[in-house]
């Protein structure tokens, strides 16, 4: 059975944001793309990004920014990124 | 699931890679003053003193130069595991240049100490190398074919560098291994193969599809290629400790160039033909110039498997020659001279402008080099493989020396790009 977005990301809930592909953009662009958006998150809002592949340079941008991320790796490989901010 | 995450003190610096790669431009001056002042003695035969020089100048300081950084910097990012005590990367880069430059030296006609001391920097760089980067790649947070590629890119680097070791102690005054051709032959196998070949391949899996936007390559094609090449460097490999004793055309030296059959298939026209295809099948097809490099390398590798055939056949040795300049200079570097144009703009625009990304305005990445600079690098480059390759199949004195001016241009072409790009701040 095809997990959901909410089976993926339990933190979720029933609040389910849409998913902003990013697939097609070719380097660095998926990062600047969901570093715009993460700027004009509000406290305990969630962006959910789906990238060609787990995006590990992002990460230290993410933690230094005060965001929390979680990771749902597909069998693709492309990976679906969840990204709320905390305070 | 939240997967461990680099910290910003554990990525790499940009002067890790940044110093490795600012020096592969004096790796192409040195073999183009290498060429103008030898001219075609370095060109005529692959066992002359300067037709060694050249090839290590071209193999050390510039293909390792590159690689070496690219896997400093690529390994925390792929593996995501950090590379620990990164900036003892920076003691390897001296020792590599002070390696370099005494095996040059001696070669060309200097002092045997400076072998000797070659030997001792080299046999110092391994280790400094080795033990943090093998510990990063033997414990990935990500196991990926990439990873793989990697892990069996660097235990070639280890058998080359053993083996050339070995080797270069003839030059030192000591003895040259028993059946040194044999030695050769396995060395440049697993050096051009495993070693150059492995990482081009695995770290195509994974900038192709991430700079170009071209389809990632399946994992059954991937498999394949790596098994290949596993298999073609194991048999050469295992040739060594079977004690072959043949008589006639057949000689040891050439069962291995045989037995890695399946490698330089899956490296030099398999691997290619994918990747083009790859590129070929682009979902945004985006005017990029740095891909020239990328076909034109991939273009020249369809050549090498031939060429190589033809000097296993024919005594003339300027095909051995030939061989060495078009898989060296005409497909690993030019593919790693289209790597460079890519990878150190997105660098620099890591390193010194995603921190403020959507914070304050920054400039794009592709606004930090033109296109222009990376075709006349191109143009260069390709103009310099083109009289090689007439030099070395005419034996003409005068295109040699108009190869190293051109292979000087490059270089200037190069430094001038790469000061360029790392100066934006």
């Amino acid at each position: 059975m095809t997990k959901t977005v909410s089976d993926k990301f339990v933190v979720l809930g029933n609040e389910i944001p849409s998913i902003v592909d990013l697939r097609d953009l070719e380097a660095p662009e998926p990062m600047e793309k969901i570093l715009i958006a993460c700027a004009q998150l509000s406290t305990g809002e969630f962006f959910l990004a789906h990238l060609p592949h787990t995006p590990n340079m992002l990460f230290p941008h993410l933690e230094s920014r005060g965001l929390n991320w979680w990771v749902h790796e597909e069998p693709d490989q492309s990976a679906l990124v969840l990204i709320r901010k905390e305070t | 699931m939240k997967t461990g995450a680099l910290s910003l003190d554990q990525a790499p610096p940009l002067s890790v890679p940044a110093s490795f790669f600012l020096t592969i431009p004096l790796g192409v001056l040195a073999a183009g003053l290498i060429l103008m002042t030898s001219g075609i003695t370095a060109l005529g035969s692959p066992w002359a003193p300067q037709t060694l020089a050249l090839t290590h100048a071209g193999t050390l300081g510039i293909l390792a130069m590159g690689m070496l950084g690219a896997l400093y910097q690529m390994t925390p990012v792929i593996a995501g595991t950090p590379v620990p005590f990164t900036r003892i990367a920076h003691l390897v880069h001296i020792l590599l240049v002070v390696g370099l430059a005494g095996f040059i030296w001696r070669l060309l006609g200097g002092p045997v100490a400076a072998m000797s001391w070659a030997i001792m920097a080299f046999q110092l760089a391994l280790p400094a190398f080795l033990l943090p980067l093998g510990w990063a790649l033997l414990r990935p947070a990500t196991v990926n074919e990439t990873v793989q590629g990697m892990r069996l890119a660097v235990l070639s680097l280890v058998a080359i560098t053993v083996m050339g070791l070995m080797m270069a102690a003839g030059f030192a005054g000591d003895l040259f291994p028993q059946n040194r051709m044999l030695w050769v032959q396995i060395h440049l196998t697993l050096a051009l193969l495993g070693w150059v070949g492995g990482l081009i391949m695995s770290v195509s899996w994974q900038v192709i599809p991430m700079f170009y936007l071209a389809p990632a390559m399946n994992k059954a094609s991937k498999r394949g290629l790596f098994g290949m090449l596993m298999l073609g460097l194991i048999l050469p490999f295992a040739a060594l400790f079977a004690n072959i004793e043949t008589t006639g055309w057949l000689s040891p030296g050439k069962i291995v160039a045989i037995s890695a059959l399946p490698a330089a298939l899956a490296i030099w026209v398999l691997h290619p033909v994918l990747v083009l295809k790859g590129i070929a099948n682009r979902k945004r097809k985006r005017s990029d110039a740095s891909l020239l490099f990328w076909k034109a390398g991939l273009g020249m590798a369809f050549l090498i498997i031939p060429i190589a055939a033809t000097a296993l056949l024919l005594p003339n040795p300027r095909w051995q020659v030939l061989f060495g300049w078009v898989a060296i200079w005409g497909w690993a570097g030019m593919i790693m001279h289209g790597m460079l144009s890519r990878i150190v703009p997105f660098l620099v625009w890591f390193h010194r402008f995603s921190a403020r990304v959507g914070l304050e305005p920054v400039p794009s990445m592709r606004s930090l080099l033109s296109q222009r600079r990376i075709q006349i690098g191109f143009m260069l480059h390709a103009a310099s493989v083109i009289t090689g390759i007439a030099a070395i199949s005419l034996q003409a004195d005068n295109l040699a020396k108009l190869t190293g001016l051109l292979l000087a241009g490059t270089a200037i072409s190069l430094a001038s790009m790469l000061i360029h790009v790392l100066k934006h701040r």
